[in-house]
């Protein structure tokens, strides 16, 4: 292999620098071709103002660590990201969030006389909540005159989901996943209502710049390779308005899906629903509190927020866009930062793709395997929703963590029984015995406790069989 | 579009007359698809002058070639209207209380 052991395999585009890790810490080499562009960016006060602001990662400059390669001007080492989530695994509001912050950091460089040479999605990564800007090296010093050159990768990473999610669908911020360099303008165009032409901004950033787009693929071999043309820094500042006034103009969908209104229309009584948060916060003292936790299919996170007190980075995985969305806008006026509302599908979690199938890692190679996984009226989805029997459940829930805790939903609840309503019961082995004999093949179980009058069991177990 | 086709009168609006009638339609047409072509020519070439000016660019990412000309194209219009922009919050702001001025202010924070 090429790349160098520790580098990662999502940095090899920018031959300003790239990330490797080395024993367990992330460090950034820059280069000495971006040595102008770092200076200026240190010595100029950039840097200083966007980490006190808290839009640029900051790090510290090291000259303990060997440099990864010959081409290395410095190492820095950067605060270190606990996880690092994929902009196809954010709802709405992290993405206009993280869109919104990718402008501001470019019109603070611009009163530096710097500017964003790229503006990926992936440059932003959400820390205690908050997104901010990771890639150090992404700054240059303007070229006066010359057209933003981030300007399309902008449009196609930000304007293009956000729309396509709060005037179509939800859900079509996954086409992100299919993507990799953003959704292509020309298909955002087709995919977008008429009504969305109404739209000033939105009718100059994405139709016509689309429009340009379809016309100089055309006629490229016409137009001559030396670009420059002129646009002042009016203009500059003009075009940067308009993409804030387009985003600020974005709002989430508004309609309901079913996960979002799951809590409004349980069947939980109040009492029982009290009853199961002091069970699962009584489990929770008992796992390890330096380990992560794993909310799968955490709904609008109410569990997570509960997880993550004690500084637990809790990552809250939901497959409902609308549910994502929400556990985020409450976990941001929460100031719940340690939760990190993930728009995860379990039967079609993020896979590792990209260059050489490696670019992008699995959601499931990017932490740590001993976590603690928080199951809570999820089992009976999988198993009978998905026709996964508990032996794969059992296998899965080991895969990710040291510690379980699990609700098992019986087949008399009303959830199950509604599921089961058009369907032929083919599910014999699902009961309380069965689940607990597959489960500790893989886990030995520490506590049981019923839920109220519910039926339901929750259950606390750590991996590995006495 | 452009190359509207002669109509089977000619622009005075007299009568066609019975001879040369054919050279004067093809003496229009051929008018009409000069000029036609050389409008595209200098719109062509006024573009070609403004692009290949002395920089290139020295991006490390394609910034594709349709999104700098439409920066370009877009450019005086965006400069304009944020011109604008700026003046009227300026106008506006002189009739505002303090209060929606903090506020707007925490908005642009953002």
């Amino acid at each position: 292999m090429s790349v160098p052991e520790g580098r990662d395999y999502g940095s090899f585009r920018d031959p300003a620098g790239h990330v490797f890790k080395r024993d367990g810490t992330l460090f950034r080499q820059v280069n000495s071709v971006y040595k102008a562009h770092y200076e200026r960016l240190m010595s100029s006060g950039l840097y200083d103002r966007l980490a006190s602001d808290g839009l640029l990662i900051p790090h510290a400059e090291t000259d303990d660590v060997e440099a990864d390669s010959d081409k290395s001007f410095k190492v820095l080492r950067p605060k270190q990201v606990p996880f690092i989530s994929y902009p196809y695994e954010w709802s709405f509001s992290q993405l206009h969030d993280a869109a919104l912050l990718t402008l501001r950091v470019q019109e603070t460089a611009l009163r530096f006389d710097m500017s964003l040479k790229d503006a990926t999605a992936f440059n932003v990564q959400f820390l205690g909540g908050k997104p901010v800007l990771i890639d150090t090296l992404s700054f240059e010093i303007v070229r006066p005159g010359e057209p933003w050159p981030a300007y399309r990768q902008f449009c196609r990473h930000f304007l293009a989901p956000l729309a396509l999610t709060s005037m179509v669908n939800a859900g079509l911020g996954r086409l992100a996943r299919l993507h990799l360099d953003g959704i292509p303008l020309d298909l955002t165009a087709r995919l977008l209502p008429l009504r969305a032409r109404l739209r000033p901004s939105l009718l100059s950033h994405i139709f016509l710049h689309a429009r340009f787009e379809t016309w100089a693929e055309k006629r490229s071999s016409r137009i001559p390779r030396e670009k420059g043309g002129s646009v002042s820094e009016r203009a500059r500042l003009g075009i940067l308005d308009s993409l804030r006034s387009s985003v600020r103009g974005m709002q989430s969908t508004p309609i309901r899906t079913v996960w979002s209104e799951y809590y409004r229309n349980s069947r939980y009584s109040a009492e029982a629903f009290h009853e199961k948060q002091r069970i699962v916060r009584e489990f929770l003292d008992q796992c390890p509190a330096d380990k992560p936790v794993w909310d799968l299919g955490a709904n609008i996170g109410l569990f997570s927020r509960m997880a993550s007190q004690g500084n637990r980075l809790t990552l809250s995985l939901d497959s409902d866009p609308e549910a994502v969305d929400q556990n985020y806008r409450i976990t941001k006026a929460e100031g719940a930062g340690n939760v990190l509302p993930l728009l995860v599908d379990l039967l079609n979690p993020s896979p590792s793709i990209g260059w050489n199938g490696r670019e992008r890692k699995s959601i499931f190679d990017r932490i740590r395997p001993d976590a603690t996984v928080l199951a809570l009226a999820l089992i009976h989805h999988l198993a009978i929703g998905q026709n996964l029997d508990f032996q794969k459940l059992a296998k899965f829930f080991r895969r990710l963590g040291g510690h379980l805790i699990v609700e098992f939903v019986p087949k008399e609840d009303s959830q199950v029984r509604r599921m089961l309503r058009f369907r032929d019961d083919i599910f014999k082995d699902y009961h309380e015995d069965h689940f607990r004999r597959e489960f500790e093949r893989e886990f030995t179980i520490l506590k049981k406790r019923s839920v109220g009058d519910t039926g339901r069991l929750l259950y606390l177990m750590q991996a590995g069989i006495p | 579009m452009w190359m509207r086709k002669p109509t089977e009168t000619p622009d005075d609006g007299n009568p066609p007359k019975a001879s040369g009638q054919s050279i004067d339609h093809r003496d229009i047409e051929m008018k009409s698809r000069y000029r036609w072509r050389r409008i595209r020519f200098i719109s062509l070439a006024l573009v070609a002058v403004a692009l290949a000016s002395e920089r290139s660019a020295h991006a490390y990412i394609d910034p594709g070639t349709g999104s700098y000309l439409f920066q370009i194209a877009v450019a005086s219009l965006a400069a304009a209207a944020f011109t604008i922009k700026v003046y009227w919050r300026r106008i506006r702001s002189i009739f505002r209380s303090s209060k929606e001025k903090r506020k707007e202010r925490e908005e642009s924070k953002q």
